[in-house]
């Protein structure tokens, strides 16, 4: 019942800026700041994962507590989110307007992994997507009395995936340490194509991306009692190289004209450093609440485009997350039926300086939690302030966990 | 065929030049800047003979290739080669020259074509090769708070002299990526010949040549970026819309029309919201301000014509007879290039009515001979704003001609200090119409 209330709130298209009052190319879709993976529990406890551990999702975030999963996990998770950009590609930067901010769609496998958790050692295996740069198709004809004269086309998708392994060990009843080894692998494409039909006339306009590159990720947990956890987190620096190509060209049938300007680079996007901390206490016995605070290093971000530096203008921005989360129990069936209920908030500021912008979002949750079975649901509602442009989006998660054994 | 033919005539003539003054270095070489090369490379023929000789000089061999030997020879190995009778012929030309400055390979996404930043880096590398010859100014910045640069080339570059001085202008509609290289060419050879070619010197050392080869960085960035076919500045014009057309944005007959320009922002040759109103036209006109340009020659593309004022109305100037005689003379030298014929005539009948624009401005306001020179393509339907990369030198090449007969047209015709210009222009233009009578 709760899950269908919850898609009682999935939105109309709503609306979300990657690149505000900007238009680069590699803004990954909905924020800047892409540190972790998000599962259906996190997201709705406020998107908090350095203290808290549902999954091997955690070792993208704090690989650290691995050891404090159940003996084996195996979990899947996806999501759906609508969004409306307003500047992107060709769309409100000039050649093509839209008074409206545009809408977009986009269902997406998130998450799968798999981790062991032995004798205070325990390891995962995981892919996630780190960044999707898919933006809303344009295609638009122009048509007089009936015959097609002008047509323009813009599409851009792209993912990027993020392989990880990753090893922890329980160093003293209270401390754990993690430390993950992530490579990254993905693409990104990107055309835009005029036609005018009666003159026989095509120019293009191609971009292609094959990302790869390494990066580890480290954390540490410490349980200072019972009911308060603190833990760091830190991400190194990498470089998201690209293998990229462009080609620009123009065709006239009619006579046979094809002039082709192509061009093959090496592109690289330096990712800042993260740090982060985060704690965790259980004020009651059924409520536990969490907080984390991410700093991204922004102001060393650069980018190699093609072999030639682009500027951005980029500050370094620390984003906070907050939640909560009850647990209900019922017995069922001789068992015990766990139903907990997620509530947070993110603060998550954007890494542009101009616009000044920042995303504030609320997020809620449940799960279903019964034998080996874990179902999580999670919602978030994310309204952005700074760029003038009224850009929100909304995300449905739901992540699946088949588990043996008790989470510690 | 044509083209190869000329090419190897280019060549032959090239090889002779280079021989000449490779035999004039005998006797200047001490006279010759610290970063000129001290080697050459020279071929022999490949005999029996010329092998032993060369033994005996213990000259350092490069290659053997078509029956020829090829060698890298400093003054003194060539002095040796001339002691024993070895013809040899002078190669260098035929290798990356070591005088020259850093080779400048573009990369980024849009092939040999510059950026902004490509064209910053590479005006800087000539500054800075050139310490004497070249100096970079930025004579303003964009709305993106790009730089707009002005390479002056001239000796004594650091002084401003009472010399000739001639402006190219490069890349008012960002899509024209083909009206940044000819500008910069011009000046990249004006700098790697002057010790090279006497009558380079001779102009260099007689005028002041500016060159801004990039009007619009943020233009271009987008039309590099996100969109091939921008044309415009990159202002919000705070309805949805983008960009004024910078070539209509000059205050001369601003707004004459509706035809030349257009009030409405979504025009692709929007005015603007008045004369100037763009910090790229505003850098122009201040670059005016503080010089005496005496020709303009304002590069775009397509069309391969030369456009002369007016634009704005099919009335002729009064001096039309000297603008067509120029841009006759023009055309001409570019034809003798590689054969392919620039048309010319007054802007509005040639191609179409503007207001506002650069060379309009530039005539109406200052009185010198100033034009709008459309490169190739001839047709939209030979590639519109596209240029094979490989056409960039061809174009450039022929475009020199040009623009070194505009510099040794505006040295020959530069005002005694007591002079105004226009006393000059009324005697050029006795003179042609003596000719038109003849």
């Amino acid at each position: 019942m709760f899950i269908f209330s919850l898609l009682f709130f999935l939105p109309r298209p709503a609306l979300s800026q990657l690149v505000l009052g900007q238009y680069e190319d590699e803004a990954p879709l909905q924020t800047w700041n892409t540190f972790g993976i998000t599962t259906a529990a996190s997201l709705s406890r406020g998107g908090t994962s350095f203290t808290l551990s549902e999954g091997s999702a955690v070792s993208f975030s704090n690989p650290s507590l691995l050891v404090k999963l159940p003996k084996f996990t195996l979990s899947f998770s996806g999501s759906y989110r609508t969004t409306l950009l307003n500047k992107y590609g060709i769309v409100n930067t000039g050649p093509f307007y839209s008074p409206q901010n545009s809408a977009f769609g986009l269902y997406t496998g998130d998450f799968a992994g798999i981790s062991l958790n032995i004798r205070g050692w325990a390891f995962s295996l995981s892919v996630g997507v780190r960044e999707n740069y898919s933006r809303p198709e344009v295609n638009w004809d122009f048509e007089f009395a009936g015959q097609l004269y002008y047509s323009i086309k813009y599409n851009q998708t792209g993912t990027l995936f993020n392989y990880n392994f990753s090893l922890a060990k329980k160093l003293t009843p209270g401390i754990a340490l993690g430390l993950g080894l992530n490579l990254i692998q993905g693409t990104y494409e990107k055309q835009v194509e005029e036609q005018w039909i009666k003159a026989n006339q095509t120019i293009s306009d191609d971009k292609v991306h094959d990302f790869h590159g390494f990066f580890v990720n480290g954390g540490i947990v410490f349980d200072i009692s019972e009911n308060f956890t603190v833990a760091a987190v830190v991400r190194s620096p990498y470089k998201k190289n690209a293998d990229s190509e462009s080609l620009y060209r123009f065709i006239d049938s009619s006579i046979g004209t094809d002039i082709q300007i192509d061009s093959s680079e090496t592109s690289i996007y330096y990712q800042p450093l993260l740090i982060g901390l985060g704690l965790q206490s259980n004020i009651l016995r059924n409520l536990t609440i969490a907080a984390d605070a991410s700093f991204f290093n922004w102001s060393n971000y650069e980018v190699s485009y093609f072999g030639e530096t682009l500027r951005r203008d980029f500050k370094d921005v620390i984003r906070l997350n907050a939640g909560l989360e009850y647990s209900n129990e019922y017995p069922l069936f001789n068992t015990i039926l766990n139903v907990p209920l997620r509530l947070g908030v993110i603060y998550d500021p954007q890494p542009m300086k101009n616009p000044n912008s920042y995303y504030f979002c609320y997020t809620l949750g449940a799960g279903i939690h019964y034998r080996n079975i874990h179902l999580d649901v999670g919602y978030i509602s994310g309204k952005e302030y700074g760029s003038g442009f009224d850009l929100a989006f909304k995300r449905i998660f739901l992540t699946f966990n088949y588990v043996i054994g008790q989470t510690i | 065929m044509k083209f190869i033919d000329k090419i190897n005539s280019w060549n032959l003539y090239a090889k002779r030049l280079l021989f000449l003054l490779f035999s004039l270095a005998f006797f200047l070489v001490p006279l010759l800047p610290q970063n000129y090369a001290s080697t050459e490379i020279i071929s022999i023929e490949k005999t029996h003979e010329n092998r032993g000789k060369i033994k005996k000089l213990h000259l350092d061999l490069l290659m053997e290739k078509d029956g020829r030997i090829y060698i890298v020879a400093d003054l003194e190995d060539i002095a040796g080669l001339n002691d024993q009778s070895v013809p040899f012929i002078l190669e260098t030309h035929n290798f990356p020259p070591v005088h020259k400055t850093n080779v400048s390979v573009q990369g980024g996404a849009n092939g040999d074509f510059h950026s902004y930043t490509e064209l910053e880096r590479d005006l800087l590398d000539l500054e800075n090769t050139f310490p004497d010859l070249a100096k970079v100014y930025d004579i303003g910045d964009s709305l993106e708070s790009r730089n707009i640069y002005a390479l002056k080339i001239s000796d004594n570059v650091l002084i401003d002299e009472d010399e000739a001085e001639t402006l190219f202008l490069g890349c008012h509609h960002a899509r024209e990526w083909i009206s940044v290289e000819v500008p910069y060419l011009i000046g990249k050879y004006l700098l790697e010949n002057y010790h090279l070619d006497v009558s380079i010197k001779n102009l260099v050392d007689q005028s002041e040549i500016w060159i801004v080869p990039l009007v619009n960085p943020d233009g271009l960035e987008y039309s590099i970026h996100f969109y091939r076919y921008w044309r415009k500045n990159r202002r919000d014009n705070g309805d949805g819309t983008y960009g004024v057309d910078l070539n209509r944005n000059y205050g001369f007959q601003w707004g004459y029309d509706n035809n030349g320009s257009s009030p409405s922002t979504s025009s692709d040759v929007y005015r603007g919201t008045a004369p100037f109103s763009e910090p790229e036209s505003q850098a122009i006109r201040d670059l005016y301000a503080q010089h005496h340009f005496l020709s303009l020659v304002s590069y775009h593309s397509y069309s391969q014509v030369i456009l002369y004022s007016w634009g704005y109305t099919f009335q002729p100037t009064d001096q039309d007879a000297l603008l067509n005689e120029l841009a006759r003379n023009m055309s001409q030298r570019m034809q003798a290039v590689y054969g392919r014929y620039y048309s010319f005539g007054q802007g509005s009948g040639s191609l179409y009515t503007t207001n506002g624009d650069t060379t309009d401005w530039s005539f109406g306001t200052y009185g010198i001979p100033s034009f709008t020179l459309e490169l190739p393509p001839s047709s939209a339907q030979l590639g519109e704003f596209f240029n094979a990369e490989e056409d960039i030198q061809p174009i450039f090449q022929e475009n020199l001609q040009a623009a070194l007969y505009l510099i040794e047209w505006a040295i020959q015709n530069k005002p005694l200090p007591q002079d105004s210009f226009d006393k000059i222009v009324r005697r050029h233009r006795s003179k042609i119409t003596t000719t038109l009578k003849k």
